[in-house]
């Protein structure tokens, strides 16, 4: 089912083949957005990254879309991987519009993306796996109300040295995230 | 409250206050990143780099994830001093 959501600042929807931009594109290349995703550029183009869009297929993999909702500028994505079968999802999170860094774009599209996959697709569970030198997420997760259920010492090899990378687990459970949401309100 | 952990604390203060650019009155010691609206991703990420660089060495992963209040701040900054040779 293709995604289509809304927050106070932001339209979220399923992106398709002809939402690839050079914009896109620019973002999957520049090494500061990179470094924080342990990713190396894979000097994509257009046409490689349109090529790519089939793996998202909007049931097991999701790639989102962040558009700013009243200029519909599109600043960053949200991939969501889904295990149906136990009834977990991941998601990564990347603004790609660094004027947006900062601005509480994670914490306001995440969340919506949770009331989705706990509330309409009825998931019990959410994972995220941030860098252990990617600070600002971090304090996005444990912002959000997610638990710290581990981290992976040493786990990842840095795509940049030799050095290897410590790795968090972060979790949310469906009623979990419904306690928070309803605190949130009760403070609001 | 033992003289360094009360030494801590001021330091805390002083140390979020400047990584937020806010005055050490705006930051009281029980504040957290609930309680000041400065304190963002990016004021956090300030905010760490500035204790490491006090602490002079990398926060281990634990410490990274308990960071959320002046205390919290404050406790490794008075770890550090009794640590301290």
């Amino acid at each position: 089912m293709k995604i289509r959501l809304a927050t106070d600042r932001f339209a979220l929807r399923s992106l398709r083949a002809r939402d690839v931009s050079q914009k896109w594109v620019d973002w999957l290349n520049d090494p500061e957005i990179l470094e924080h995703l342990n990713s190396k550029s894979h000097n994509l183009t257009i046409e490689t990254l349109t090529k790519q869009m089939s793996k998202w297929d909007d049931h097991k993999r999701y790639q989102i879309g962040i558009f700013e909702a009243d200029t519909r500028q599109h600043i960053g994505n949200g991939e969501v991987g889904v295990n149906r079968q136990h009834k977990v999802f991941s998601i990564n999170m990347m603004i790609g519009e660094k004027d947006w860094w900062g601005k509480g774009v994670v914490l306001e599209v995440r969340a919506a993306i949770l009331d989705h996959f706990f509330f309409t697709e009825m998931m019990e569970k959410a994972t995220g796996n941030p860098l252990a030198g990617n600070i600002p997420m971090i304090f996005n997760y444990k912002k959000q109300g997610w638990k710290l259920e581990g981290v992976l010492l040493q786990h990842l090899l840095s795509v940049n040295s030799a050095e290897r990378l410590d790795q968090y687990q972060f979790a949310l459970l469906r009623e979990e995230w419904a306690e928070a949401r309803k605190a949130h309100s009760d403070a609001g | 409250m033992p003289v360094e952990v009360m030494g801590g604390s001021m330091a805390a203060q002083e140390l979020v206050a400047q990584a937020l650019g806010l005055e050490m009155t705006d930051v009281p010691p029980d504040a957290t990143f609930n309680t000041v609206a400065e304190w963002d991703s990016l004021g956090h990420l300030r905010i760490i780099m500035a204790l490491e660089e006090k602490l002079e060495r990398r926060l281990t992963p634990q410490e990274l994830f308990g960071i959320d209040s002046v205390t919290e701040v404050g406790s490794l900054i008075a770890l550090s001093a009794r640590c301290a040779p």
